[in-house]
């Protein structure tokens, strides 16, 4: 039996706030028949407003869920409620035997997972082969035209000087970045339209603008010497030149590592056009970051919830600094792996330092460290027994839940750093990991 | 050289500006003739340079840490309940929570502290069940003044009134006495319309050695303030006033066969605490005899019947019906006297603070008709024979929607199987409710 989920656990899963409300009516007992459960799954059927119960699945490792109901959000309430109900009473979902309408789509999923260990062969190798390298190709020869009109732009932008650039207004900036996504370099065409809001922004925007031109001019000089540069560097350059690495590459090539794996934080961002899920992971005395997107009208694939421990193999993505993976395969182990090392405020320090001479375009780290939070004014600090500190970029909200659960002693935080500051997205007082 | 001179540079322009000379170290060295190109070389080194240089923050000191608790730990399994309670669709069991957690002795977890303690409503539940981290953390925000511990004295003299009051109240539960010397150390300085508010404070446990100190308070310069000191007085057996009351009440009772009649008193017969211009439509006498009654210990009106049912089914001259139930309740409400209050009740007159005195009597009324404006007069939760009553009320087809949140939040949980097969929205919802406080109380009493 997988280990059992905490409802905290199960809470994070929900969509959004109103479907955790929701999930929480229908963990009640009085709506569910036919409960039952195996060693990796549960299922039940459950009384809504209609006639017909509704037929709800859920595969634990992953989950994946499975519900007759209609509605659109994934997973659904009935879902969420089932494994609420599991969570707290495990007893109520007894083992058994699955039902047909159960055992069909459990069943369904297993051959698909089988199928896809063994890809099948593409119908002509050759062929297929020559026309990925003739798009590779084109792609290429658009981007290095790309960079080479931008290269152009940046240098005219330093002639002209910054203030003429700021009379002139974004609209320069977001008509390079459209030229951009053209050449098919949308991770460029991505900093010229931020560069292009940093215009006029804040006392420091000059500083920040050309630190930002800079950087981006290393880029366009670097990349058409990438095939020279050592792996990792170009694998970085093609990654923010916004190259994607394809799943099926990824797992026949990228580095692979199994262990077990602990969740630490999970940070989810959301705009009108996107959702991006980073999901933060420790094992094997490494970190690892998962990285999900979705439209926000469409479910974001599953991933473990802080606290949760992940067994199996990752496939880290090519770049000078290995973070990003994905779960290319999960074993039934169950058992929590350790909590992150943590570090002091300067050992942090010194990690971004080395990470910076490694890959200078970095601008998110994951920090782990035993700090106390300190108040100083509207904001917050980290500091460690040496009385160094980092600043804290977070809600209000998040800065007293932390100070709350530090009680002014230290205590082990995990949060993800960018230049404005760290933002918490878990700490631990005693061995039990709490999410904020 | 820093940054700073480049982006000035780059600000203005090369093209009318030569950018400085950066030294670099040899291995950064650049060929770059231009001068765009050679800026922005430079920029790039020196940001990357400059970032991954940055030293860290210092801070003069480390906080001090908050005490020790004295109490045991909120049990894990409650704390979710109250995560649950706090994010989910379940806020209304939140203080019926927090009572059954001060039952078991424990404090809140931590985590929940920066929610409840915004909830400031909630005050007076949350004092009992305070963590030493939580008054730590309070004492740091200004807005979670009222939650921070500390010496009584020194919080009520130098306090915002939200504060004062909190205080007052909080002590008043636990030490009558100190409470009441803690209000006269600074009686002279308040004005009238906190000496009115801290004063009703007095009502919680409420005795004999308050009597003193309420008597200066009946010729206080507010009229407000000496109307509340009276009415507390009269809920003192055996006060000076209550047997002034009793002695001017006396006389003017009689009966004639099974008719009760009451006498006016004379304009003149009313004491300086009682208020002169009568409420519109009442006359003067009328409105001296109501505020005699009001104040009069109910013991009174045994010469006439023992029991105030009894009492209260006789005729009554001269129409004085309406004027003495209103001064009956207004006694009853003041003296917590159960058997007028279930008399009064029971005859249909129905007065929220009646309810709260007599629970039994306010059920039996209330499930006669219910008005749901009346429900939260009840104490949580409610007898099992009422939630049954009102179970059954929502059994056909449109349940109303008041009532069936009143019943989930407040109806006695044992019950909540009868709700478990609802098919409507509504009831579903406060099925799944009591259900929840069921679970939830059970857990606390389990620790216990």
């Amino acid at each position: 039996m997988p280990a059992a989920w905490t409802a905290e656990q199960v809470l994070a899963l929900a969509p959004d706030a109103s479907s955790a409300k929701a999930a929480h009516k229908q963990s009640n007992p009085g709506v569910w028949s036919g409960l039952g459960s195996s060693e990796r799954a549960l299922w039940g059927l459950c009384q809504g407003s209609g006639k017909q119960p509704y037929e709800t699945v859920v595969d634990l490792p992953e989950p994946a869920f499975r519900c007759s109901c209609p509605s659109r959000k994934f997973p659904c309430k009935h879902a969420l409620g089932l494994m609420l109900l599991w969570a707290s009473s495990p007893g109520a979902v007894a083992a058994g035997e699955a039902p047909g309408w159960a055992a069909s789509w459990l069943d369904g999923r297993a051959e698909r997972a089988a199928k896809r260990e063994a890809p099948a062969a593409p119908q002509d190798p050759e062929k297929a082969a020559e026309q990925a390298a003739k798009r590779a190709a084109r792609r290429e020869q658009r981007v290095l035209d790309g960079l080479a009109e931008l290269r152009l732009w940046l240098d005219d932008l330093v002639r002209q000087g910054l203030a003429h650039a700021e009379q002139r207004g974004r609209r320069e900036f977001e008509q390079m970045a459209a030229r951009l996504v053209d050449a098919q370099a949308p991770g460029l065409a991505r900093r010229v339209r931020e560069m292009g809001w940093t215009l006029g922004a804040g006392p420091d925007w000059p500083a920040k603008l050309l630190a930002d031109a800079a950087l981006l001019s290393l880029l366009a000089d670097a990349y058409p010497r990438h095939d020279e540069l050592p792996d990792g560097l170009r694998a970085e350059l093609r990654s923010q030149i916004g190259w994607t690495t394809g799943t099926e590459e990824l797992l026949a090539g990228g580095e692979r590592v199994r262990g077990a794996w602990r969740c630490v934080g999970v940070s989810q961002i959301e705009d009108e056009n996107l959702r991006v899920r980073r999901t933060w992971l420790w094992g094997e005395a490494r970190w690892a970051l998962l990285l999900d997107f979705a439209h926000p009208s469409q479910p974001l694939p599953p991933a473990p919830a802080a606290g949760q421990t992940l067994h199996g193999e990752l496939a880290f993505y090519p770049a000078a600094l290995p973070l990003r993976a994905q779960i290319a395969e999960q074993d039934g182990d169950a058992g929590e792996a350790p909590l992150p090392s943590c570090d002091t405020v300067a050992g942090l320090y010194r990690e971004r330092a080395e990470a910076l001479a490694r890959n200078p375009w970095i601008d998110r780290l994951p920090a782990a460290l035993t700090a106390t939070p300190v108040r100083r004014g509207d904001r917050w600090a980290l500091a460690d027994a040496d009385l160094q500190a980092i600043g804290v970029e977070a809600p209000s909200a998040t800065s007293l839940d932390l100070a709350a659960l530090a009680g002014g002693k230290p205590v082990g935080v995990f949060g993800e750093w960018t230049r404005g500051g760290l933002r918490p997205l878990s700490a631990w007082p005693d061995e039990r990991l709490v999410a904020l | 050289m820093s940054l700073e001179a480049l982006t000035q540079a780059a600000l203005l322009g090369t093209a009318r500006n030569a950018p400085p000379e950066v030294e670099l170290p040899e291995a950064l060295a650049t060929e770059e003739a231009a001068p765009e190109r050679r800026l922005l070389r430079d920029a790039a080194l020196l940001a990357v340079m400059g970032e991954a240089g940055e030293l860290p923050d210092r801070v003069a000191a480390l906080p001090d840490p908050a005490p020790d608790e004295s109490r045991p730990p909120c049990p894990p399994a409650a704390a979710q309940h109250l995560r649950a309670i706090l994010r989910g669709p379940y806020e209304d069991a939140l203080p019926e929570w927090l009572n059954a957690l001060a039952k078991t002795g424990a404090v809140v977890p931590p985590e929940a502290l920066r929610e409840l303690l915004d909830r400031q409503w909630l005050a007076p539940r949350l004092e009992r069940v305070m963590s030493e981290r939580g008054r730590w953390l309070a004492a740091q925000h200004d807005e979670w003044e009222w939650a921070a511990g500390g010496d009584p004295a020194e919080r009520f003299e130098t306090g915002g009134r939200d504060v004062r009051l909190h205080v007052l109240r909080t002590l008043r539960a636990d030490d009558p006495a100190a409470a009441r010397e803690l209000l006269a150390s600074t009686w002279g300085q308040d004005n009238a319309r906190d000496r009115e508010t801290f004063l009703a404070a007095l009502a919680t446990r409420l005795g004999p050695d308050d009597e003193p100190f309420l008597e200066t308070c009946l010729e206080d310069r507010g009229q407000g303030v000496r109307a509340q000191a009276a009415a507390l007085l009269s809920a003192i057996p055996g006060s000076a006033l209550s047997r002034r009351m009793a002695e001017r009440l006396g006389p003017l009772i009689g009966t004639r066969l099974r008719t009760l009649t009451v006498e006016l008193p004379d304009e003149d017969a009313g004491e300086d605490w009682m208020t002169a211009r009568p409420p519109s439509g009442m006359g003067k006498r009328a409105w001296v005899l109501w505020q005699i009654v009001a104040a009069a210990p109910l013991g009174v009106w045994e010469r006439v019947d023992r029991d105030p049912a009894k009492l209260l089914s006789r005729r009554i001259a001269d129409g004085m019906g309406d004027l003495l139930d209103s001064a009956w309740a207004e006694a009853a409400a003041r003296q917590r006297d159960t058997s007028w209050a279930t008399a009064l009740l029971d005859r249909g007159y129905a007065v929220r603070e009646l309810i709260a005195v007599a629970p039994q009597a306010g059920e039996r009324l209330l499930a006669g008709g219910l008005d749901t404006g009346l429900l939260d007069a009840l104490p949580t939760p409610w007898s099992r024979a009422f939630s049954e009553t009102v179970a059954k009320q929502l059994s056909g087809d449109h349940p109303p929607v008041h009532l069936a949140h009143a019943l989930g939040a407040h109806g006695d949980p044992a019950i909540a199987d009868r709700l478990a097969g609802a098919t409507h929205p509504h009831v579903r919802d406060a099925a799944a409710l009591i259900a929840f406080r069921r679970t939830m109380l059970s857990t606390l009493e389990e620790t216990r």
